[in-house]
């Protein structure tokens, strides 16, 4: 089954400057995302780097849901040092937690023709959530990589894996 | 408990509403397919969606049900551990209970995945309508109901949980249905008769 690999939310603002989430539990990752890229592009698994970038008055910019951040084109939305997107991979832009949402990755993945998706990045309850969902309502095979997500919390990141009952919930460990 | 920084309250002041009822239907409530529901469910919650619809329709409130409504084989039913055969079109399992019967005026949208958005007109439907907030009941909370919740967020509507009218396989998932809402306002059917009016809340 061809296989990609979308590595969600690892911009600068998501991961060093915890906005809008608390993003220590994401940082401790930050090894196991290199070695989940480094392993895609070993194996020839397209890797598609799916990251928030809003205008700067994004409607859900309001004070009872969230402070603005990852503004396109600011360093904040900047995909981390670490896994810099390099010549081949491919960057898409979303405004939402999904990354199917008002964006073209289902067709950069049909073109490539992907049956299966591994997600990592973060965080878990938010966009890996509803990418994952949308990817298994679209007929794409969703696989979650345990040692490459997390979330603010260990609880939010444990009951949304367990509540994804539609996903294959493995780890890097497993399948490199 | 989530931390407090996770639990974002949406507490906009919210208008022009729809009520949105997710599978109610006889397979899911009757048959236990593909899960069956707790029988709080049927005691408890039902008579008080019922409530909430007949004080949506008083108060001229667009009521709109969305339901399951499955090919035979669809591939829903075998692709996780899970799945099991429900709400095939034509079978009568895929049919609103009796108890929540729709009413001349009512909407139904017939969806084959767990958003209602997904594949189907809820939102051309929604958006002739007028509507920018959207009040949910039905079933289940962490499921369905959720990732409808989350698509009309997304989608830059309003959403608004009510909570007594919401539930899931277990407490448990119903809990942690409404706290990934945290895009949500939460309310309960009082609230909701208080701020829309309508009157047959105990």
């Amino acid at each position: 089954m061809k296989q990609a690999l979308l590595a969600i939310d690892l911009n600068n603002d998501h991961v060093y400057h915890d906005k809008p989430f608390n993003a220590e539990r994401l940082r401790s990752k930050i090894p196991n995302l290199v070695s989940a890229v480094q392993y895609a592009r070993a194996h020839d698994i397209p890797i598609v780097h799916v990251t928030c970038a809003h205008p700067p008055n994004d409607a859900i910019f309001t004070p009872e849901l969230c402070e603005p951040h990852a503004i396109r084109g600011s360093e904040g939305a900047e995909i981390i040092e670490e896994l810099k997107p390099r010549s081949g991979d491919y960057v898409v832009h979303k405004r939402r937690f999904s990354g199917f949402y008002g964006t073209d990755l289902d067709l950069y993945l049909r073109e490539l023709g992907v049956e299966s998706v591994i997600l990592v990045g973060g965080q878990t309850h938010t966009s890996i959530r509803y990418t994952a969902v949308d990817a298994y309502q679209l007929r794409y095979r969703p696989m979650i990589l345990r040692d490459c997500v997390d979330s603010c919390t260990q609880e939010f990141n444990d009951r949304t894996l367990d509540e994804l009952f539609f996903c294959k919930v493995s780890r890097l460990s497993e399948i490199a | 408990m989530p931390s407090k920084e996770a639990v974002i309250m949406c507490s906009k002041i919210s208008s022009k509403p729809a009520v949105v009822v997710v599978n109610m239907l006889k397979d899911m409530i009757l048959h236990g397919k593909p899960f069956p529901m707790p029988p709080e469910f049927q005691e408890q919650v039902v008579p008080r969606i019922g409530q909430l619809l007949e004080n949506a329709r008083k108060v001229k409130i667009p009521v709109v049900y969305v339901c399951d409504a499955h090919r035979q084989n669809d591939p829903e039913f075998t692709d996780f551990p899970a799945g099991a055969e429900h709400c095939v079109k034509g079978t009568g399992g895929e049919e609103i209970i009796s108890e929540v019967k729709p009413q001349p005026g009512d909407y139904i949208v017939e969806k084959r995945r767990f958003s209602g958005f997904f594949g189907t007109d809820l939102d051309i439907l929604l958006k002739e309508l007028g509507v920018e907030t959207l009040i949910f009941a039905g079933r289940p909370t962490n499921v369905c109901v959720l990732y409808t919740v989350a698509d009309a967020f997304q989608r830059g509507y309003s959403v608004v949980a009510v909570q007594d009218c919401l539930y899931s396989k277990t407490k448990e998932y119903h809990q942690s249905g409404l706290d990934a809402m945290f895009f949500a306002r939460k309310i309960t059917i009082e609230q909701f008769v208080r701020e829309y009016g309508g009157g047959v809340a105990k």
